[in-house]
């Protein structure tokens, strides 16, 4: 990561912008980066004039007609995503897009099936390229951790007298097949959360110590990642919920 | 249903076309979606085979990179966006997740002898514009800084992969980058 020693401090957010779309950065640097990035317009607007900039370089890589399989592959992977959706789920709330879709009306079971497909693929890369796209709606700010989604599940952390912390599910809770949720503490002025360990279905209670002495301000927050708990040591997937302590 | 895989034109599809197909996309219409595969798929391949040198990985990487498009497009800003910035940058993005995850930063395994840093390909910048700009700032540059600069983008090398194949110092690789970076972002903001 950049040293400030050579730049003033107003061009080390841009040389942390270029490094992150050069890809200079190892991959825990570019997640600090991604996250830092969908909170702060300024940052994400340096890495999308980078992006624009230096995309006349790649168009100097010649093209190569990929492997015939790749189209049905794709195909197939949404169309399985659009059968791991629950058929009573409904469209979570979109934007409209910005020009009127000249295509026919769009019926709901394909929407349904473009839905699917994100919650079927969280990619390591999903917040990546963020500058382009609309922020998200705000998460609500709860000691409960609230969902964001309508059919996330609900969890209600409680710090227990003896220092340990309950959570317990406070409704019905559905985790897509092939995740887990996992929980995270993120300590007040922090930009990096620690993992508290998978979060089943069913709640957890973590005994005594498992939170530093003084957690007040910090948040618990959920996300949504693969088999077993990120691979990484830091959320990969979505956040659904979180709350302060 | 496989489209056919045309031959981009060398400055790319026309970036309203292609916010109108995210648009259409973005409606959950799937024969946008096929076209805009159809219109950048060759270029986006052709990329992550650049950066990870093999074809099941490549595949991943655009196969990964059009998902994320689907679930995307929805909030793709128009007024902000380009969406041929957008996308390629996924695909730049995952390519690179791919392999640093994969911790191919092996010594050997990566020459830097792909970029072809002779003036003749920078020439096919002047085909836009924009490219044109770039080409002018990449001139700006010394050699040193300019086979870096291309060397980190094209070929995805990270600071610790450029410091072993032009066997230099980290710090002095760091420090060249830096200058570089900050002389062509000058360059490109006037």
């Amino acid at each position: 990561m950049s040293d400030s020693a050579t730049a003033p401090a107003g061009d080390e957010q841009d040389l942390l912008a270029a490094e992150y779309v050069f890809g200079l950065l190892c991959a825990d640097e570019r997640s600090v980066v991604e996250r830092d990035a969908a909170r702060d317009p300024a940052l994400a607007a340096a890495i999308a004039a980078w992006e624009r900039w230096l995309l006349p370089l790649t168009r100097l890589v010649p093209p190569i007609p990929p492997p015939a399989a790749l189209w049905p592959r794709i195909e197939a992977s949404l169309a399985a995503a659009a059968r791991e959706q629950p058929a009573a789920a409904p469209p979570p709330p979109t934007q409209p897009p910005p020009a009127p879709p000249p295509a026919p009306p769009v019926a709901r079971p394909v929407r349904r099936w473009q839905v699917a497909a994100a919650a079927g693929y969280a990619l390591a890369a999903s917040l990546a390229a963020f500058a382009w796209l609309r922020p998200p709606p705000p998460p609500p700010v709860a000691t409960a951790l609230a969902p964001l989604p309508a059919h996330s599940p609900v969890f209600v952390a409680e710090l227990l007298p003896h220092g340990g912390l309950l959570v317990r599910p406070s409704g019905a809770v559905h985790v897509p097949t092939g995740r887990d949720l996992q929980l995270w503490l993120l300590a007040a002025g922090a930009t990096r959360p620690v993992s508290l360990g998978v979060l089943p279905p069913a709640g957890v209670r973590l005994p005594p110590g498992s939170l530093p002495p003084d957690a007040s301000g910090a948040k618990i927050l959920v996300s949504l990642e693969p088999r077993g708990g990120s691979p990484t040591g830091l959320p990969t997937g979505p956040v659904i919920g979180g709350g302060s302590l | 249903m496989t489209p056919d895989q045309g031959s981009p034109e060398p400055a790319g599809p026309p970036s309203a076309s292609l916010d109108t197909l995210l648009s259409r996309c973005a409606g959950g219409d799937r024969t946008a979606f096929q076209t805009l595969y159809t219109a950048l798929s060759g270029r986006l391949y052709g990329l992550a085979m650049r950066l990870l040198r093999e074809p099941q990985l490549a595949s991943d990487a655009v196969h990964d990179t059009f998902l994320q498009v689907w679930k995307e497009c929805g909030r793709f800003d128009t007024s902000r966006g380009h969406a041929e910035a957008w996308i390629t940058s996924l695909l730049r993005y995952r390519s690179l997740d791919i392999l640093r995850r994969r911790g191919r930063e092996v010594p050997g395994e990566r020459t830097g002898e792909e970029a072809d840093l002779s003036p003749g390909p920078l020439e096919a910048l002047i085909s836009t514009r924009e490219g044109e700009a770039l080409r002018q700032c990449l001139d700006q540059l010394e050699a040193g800084q300019r086979k870096l600069v291309l060397l980190s983008f094209i070929d995805g090398l990270s600071h610790s992969e450029l410091a072993r194949t032009l066997q230099r110092p980290l710090g002095t690789v760091k420090s060249l980058m830096r200058r570089a970076l900050l002389g062509l972002r000058r360059c490109l903001e006037t």
